[in-house]
């Protein structure tokens, strides 16, 4: 049987489309054509938020991640935290994603050390907690308490300076949170902006999330915006800091590209498929 | 100072290598793609296995043991039994004859979430974007009329009010001319699921660029 060729775009093997998107994605990894990237607004409005803190603010970094989400939320937390040490802020990381904190310490931990940030004193990594309903209800009251006086590596929390002055989660100026899903944002909005303990939190969300976090920055329960990899990319800009996101910006424009391009010819060869079998 | 001690020695004898683990587990996962084989279903199981010991070990040095052994039985907060009790309990669902006990703490945690989503998750959240919703269709700004705030704002009133009414199931009251309402809103839920799926695309395009950096450049150095 002699298949036409828009009968064989109609049906291109998977196998070719997954190569071809290797292809796409793996060449401007390693030779960036150097898209320019757009601010947007929203991302603007954040950083200029988190610099309205005066240095000495105890900021708390969401730290809701899995190696899934490392291509846009990598960047994110490294670009947000160095942004904070920058301006004197106190950094405490938490999260309720069993690899968070333990990803946390390799990504962020790391550049906050060669900035020269004292772990204890700048900034503290909590550790992964179970239930995090019961544990961010129990730090409205008593948040040394509420993660059981213990750091990620078992030190005590209440020795250290870096949380002098965090009795409750009401004494946190602003949440950065890292919003792959659930836990995330809307965890930390119910338990601490619901009931009024931190009125100021930042979504900082994959794509994925875009949609639903786009509504709540609307609806103001949010009071910043970043998102996906395009919103790491515009904050290591607007930091002078370049690092991954800038740099797979243009892999992801060149793969959105061949997607469109794969679903154009898919659509068209669906079509004049169908009407070469209605001319016969 | 670890909740759990690993000896050093193993620790600085794996790190070299679990880049390169990380790389083989990708490549062995990513064979699924050519089609189902041994290698993908190991690597399918070793993590399921991994993540759970990941997750026990976790819970157990961040929770059990600092509950157990420092604020029981180092600080005397005897009190804490009464909710290890609790979680004890749930342990008697699979012995038929004493389910009845794994129900109290079952219910005292139905109830808990039960009254902290009504109060918290659904009132603020809520009622903060349903007031955000009521917008003026008529705008004004310094006294002047804001036409592109005003269309703006008649575009998103009006179209949460397709929306709202495409879903009144029970109530057949859109037909006839008023079924056109219906019709709009069938296309406007099209265009929010089209960019949620495009929203999909973009996520599953950045899952590749972070495997890609992670064997390029964090492994290979490529870059």
């Amino acid at each position: 049987m002699n298949n036409s060729i828009w009968q064989k775009a109609a049906s291109i093997d998977n196998r070719i489309l997954y190569i071809i998107m290797a292809i796409v994605v793996a060449v401007p990894l390693m030779n960036p054509i150097g898209f320019p990237i757009v601010f947007q607004q929203e991302v603007l409005d954040t950083v200029e938020l988190i610099r309205s803190f005066p240095a000495g603010t105890i900021a708390y970094v969401g730290a809701e991640v899995a190696a899934t989400n490392a291509a846009e939320l990598r960047p994110m937390m490294i670009a947000i935290v160095q942004l904070m040490y920058e301006l004197g802020h106190k950094i405490v990381i938490g999260g309720f994603w069993a690899d968070g904190c333990s990803l946390a310490r390799l990504w962020a931990a790391p550049f906050l050390d060669e900035a020269g940030a004292v772990y204890g004193e700048d900034y503290v990594i909590l550790g992964y907690r179970p239930s995090s309903t019961s544990i961010l209800d129990q730090a409205r009251t008593n948040f040394i308490d509420a993660f059981s006086d213990r750091d990620i590596g078992g030190l005590k929390l209440s020795e250290m300076p870096v949380m002098k002055g965090l009795e409750k989660a009401s004494d946190l100026g602003y949440l950065a949170i890292m919003n792959p899903g659930s836990p995330g944002t809307a965890t930390y909005t119910t338990a601490w902006r619901a009931t009024g303990e931190v009125n100021v939190i930042i979504d900082c969300c994959t794509s994925g999330m875009y949609i639903s976090s786009g509504n709540n920055y609307q609806a103001g329960l949010t009071a910043g915006l970043i998102g996906g990899l395009n919103g790491a990319a515009q904050l290591e800009q607007l930091t002078n800091r370049p690092y991954k996101a800038i740099r797979s910006m243009d892999a992801q424009a060149l793969g959105h590209l061949a997607v469109i391009a794969l679903l154009i010819i898919g659509n068209i060869g669906y079509f004049q498929t169908k009407r070469e079998e209605e001319a016969k | 100072m670890a909740g759990v001690q690993v000896p050093i020695g193993i620790v600085n004898a794996l790190n070299p290598l679990s880049p390169w683990i990380g790389v083989l587990v990708t490549l062995g996962v990513w064979s699924f793609l050519y089609k189902e084989n041994p290698v993908f279903r190991i690597c399918e199981h070793a993590y399921v296995g991994s993540a759970a010991a990941h997750t026990m070990v976790t819970t157990f040095a961040n929770n059990i043991k600092p509950g157990l052994v420092v604020d029981i039985a180092q600080n005397g907060e005897y009190w804490r039994i009464i909710p290890i009790l609790l979680g004890c309990m749930i342990y008697f669902q699979p012995f038929r004859g004493y389910t009845w006990v794994s129900r109290y703490p079952m219910s005292f945690w139905v109830g808990y979430n039960a009254g902290y989503n009504l109060t918290l998750r659904v009132a603020m959240p809520l009622l903060t974007e349903v007031r955000r919703t009521m917008l003026p269709i008529f705008v004004t700004n310094n006294g002047r009329f804001d036409l592109a705030t005003s269309i703006n704002n008649f575009i998103f009133t009006g179209v949460v009010t397709l929306t709202l009414a495409y879903f009144l199931f029970s109530m057949n009251v859109f037909k006839g001319r008023a079924g056109f309402m219906i019709r709009t809103a069938r296309l406007v839920l099209m265009a929010a699921f089209g960019a949620g799926f495009g929203t999909g695309i973009a996520n599953y395009v950045s899952l590749l660029i972070g495997r890609f950096d992670f064997i390029m450049s964090d492994v290979l150095k490529l870059f």
